[in-house]
């Protein structure tokens, strides 16, 4: 929770892309650098009134976000209006994706709120009501790549609150999912996770190099322009579908170009999430690629010694379902 | 009035009495809390306004005050409101309408579960739990620190009743670990 | 170790993050001329004093503060400890 007359402002210098002009009601994603420009943390903020955002981050990375919220705000910024607070453990947060959560969502939240996809678009938040007056907040953010919610009650009455969500969405077939879903999910969407934000990755690695503004300071932008974090063939996040459907794509290998001896010397890169997925009928995987974003198509050698693995996968984009986002959107 | 039923932090419909030797460990369910940071140049208007809310002085560091609504010193320029839930559910509304945008007011009533413990001799469990000097902790003391790894805040009611307040959903860890100092000292 | 908080008095040194060098505060303009040379200092190079060194440390476990100690490294003698707020501010941090 961040609060306070200059919210925003604090918020463009904590994340690297723009967050001083997001409307009230609206949500957008974030992405934190550490100072030398490589990738702390993401999430969503999203922004209740003018001085109130409500800030998300990795739930590992709940206590050293804070932590570095609270250095910037008493060391680097100390006469800004800003105030911040835990409140992760005041709300029972529940994601309800699919193609039918509006229609189970319109069952529990109370008929004055309109959720149509024009009164509640993708990536809307606000303060609601559910169950016949019980305060909460919903949030259209979508990590599963499905429609998708992100609905949060007062922590007390979350047992009772997924009790109501199962029942209300029965005739929808609803089933509870876990994070290993989610982990095969977010792999078919391209989304990066702990294993692509792992302390040695930035902006530009994890193709989000236009997000980081230059119009306004903010922490790590001036470093991610150090001259080895921009090379010519730095490594880029892409996909990646073995030539053989029948071959696994592991995490850890090391990628080599078709011909080149297998060694350290010649490393093109490594998978760092991989599943089978059930949408595509394979495995697959995400990675980084020296100049992976112009490699798309090229088939490369997957090693890892290891284990043994030795094939060819294709270079994909990482958005292997729904890449123009269709569904987030419905 | 909405549906749905609330838990208490150790999960039971009721919340829980464990007694052993002279103390009495209770968990509390049935109290509302606001954190209230003042903004810049907001510190005077933010405290007379916990000030009216409270009937009391506003607390310095270290300390709590109070009666019907309490409130303790959190950290420079911020406090929390506690008060009972069933006459005020809506303390974060009265503390928002109350500081008039002097200050940052945030609902905290489900981020923290509550223990307090009752009966002569606390000092022998609380010492076995952190760091507080017990000797000087009296009524009208309040202070966080770390108990079990958890930062929580230790307050004082009387010399005989201390209330622990911790994150909420470490609640069975917290309960725990208070049992066994309980369970050590007698 | 106990660190005597401006505020609250002696505490156990556990209830506290240790969060490195002071230099730490002073972080360049990011508009200067020679930012990138500026702030890969800032970034990485540190004094490493055998004697008094000035450093940060966060009160997570107590109020949030976060403090500028003068600590001995060869003793642990803690010779002054300051809001590092009040410090950032003293530096022309404002603003």
């Amino acid at each position: 929770m961040c609060k306070g007359l200059t919210s925003a402002t604090f918020l463009n210098k904590i994340y690297c892309n723009a967050f001083g002009k997001l409307a009230v009601g609206k949500t957008r994603y974030g992405l934190m650098l550490r100072e030398d420009g490589i990738a702390m943390d993401d999430g969503t903020a999203g922004r209740l009134a003018e001085d109130h955002f409500v800030v998300t981050t990795t739930t590992a990375n709940a206590a050293s976000v804070l932590r570095h919220m609270e250095f910037a705000r008493q060391c680097l910024w100390p006469d800004l209006d800003v105030q911040l607070i835990s409140t992760t453990e005041a709300w029972a947060q529940y994601a309800v994706a699919g193609p039918n959560a509006r229609k189970l969502l319109e069952k529990v939240v109370d008929p004055e709120f309109d959720l149509s996809n024009e009164g509640f678009p993708f990536m809307a938040c606000s303060n609601i009501k559910v169950c016949g007056g019980l305060r909460a907040r919903l949030f259209r953010i979508s990590f599963s790549g499905e429609l998708a919610y992100e609905i949060a009650v007062p922590t007390r009455y979350g047992d009772a609150m997924i009790r109501e969500l199962m029942q209300a969405g029965e005739e929808f077939e609803v089933v509870p999912y876990g994070t290993e879903a989610l982990g095969v999910m977010r792999i078919e969407k391209g989304h990066a996770a702990g294993n692509e934000l792992n302390g040695t990755t930035t902006a530009l690695n994890l193709g989000m190099g236009k997000m980081v503004s230059k119009k306004k300071d903010s922490i790590g932008s001036i470093l991610s322009e150090r001259e080895g974090l921009k090379s010519e063939d730095a490594l880029k996040l892409v996909g990646f579908k073995p030539v053989d459907p029948k071959n696994p794509v592991p995490a850890g290998s090391h990628l080599m170009t078709l011909g080149d001896p297998v060694d350290a010397a010649h490393d093109q890169g490594y998978v760092t999430s991989a599943c089978y997925s059930p949408s595509l009928k394979c495995s697959i995987a995400i990675g980084y690629l020296k100049s992976g974003d112009a490699r798309k198509g090229e088939i490369i050698r997957l090693v890892s010694p290891l284990t043994g693995f030795d094939h060819n996968v294709e270079v994909v984009s990482a958005h292997f379902v729904d890449p123009e986002g269709e569904r987030l959107r419905a | 009035m909405h549906r749905l039923k609330a838990i208490t932090a150790l999960g039971g419909t009721e919340p829980r009495v464990d007694q052993h030797g002279p103390i009495t460990l209770s968990e509390k369910s049935g109290f509302a809390l606001a954190s209230v940071a003042a903004r810049v140049g907001g510190t005077k208007a933010t405290t007379m306004a916990i000030k009216r809310l409270t009937g009391a002085p506003v607390p310095g560091p270290g300390q709590t005050n109070g009666t019907k609504i309490t409130a303790f010193w959190t950290g420079p320029d911020q406090w929390m409101l506690e008060a009972p839930y069933n006459s005020h559910e809506k303390l974060f509304e009265q503390a928002t309408a109350e500081v008039k945008g002097k200050a940052s007011v945030t609902e905290q009533s489900d981020g923290w579960c509550r223990f307090d413990l009752q009966g002569e001799g606390l000092s022998a469990v609380m010492e076995r739990l952190c760091a507080i000097n017990m000797h000087n902790f009296e009524a009208g003391h309040a202070t966080r620190t770390s108990i079990e790894h958890l930062g929580c805040f230790v307050i004082c009611r009387t010399k005989t009743h201390i209330s622990i307040l911790g994150p909420r959903s470490s609640a069975g860890s917290l309960h725990h670990g208070l049992l066994i100092a309980i369970r050590s000292a007698y | 170790m106990i660190i005597n908080h401006p505020i609250l008095g002696p505490r156990d040194s556990a209830e506290f993050t240790y969060m490195g060098d002071a230099a730490l505060l002073d972080r360049p303009d990011w508009q200067a001329k020679d930012a990138l040379l500026q702030f890969i200092d800032y970034g990485y190079l540190r004094d490493n004093p055998a004697g008094p060194h000035t450093e940060l440390w966060y009160h997570e476990q107590g109020d949030r503060s976060f403090l500028v100690i003068t600590r001995d490294t060869t003793t642990h003698e803690i010779s002054s400890v300051k809001l590092a707020s009040d410090v950032a501010r003293g530096r022309g941090r404002s603003k």
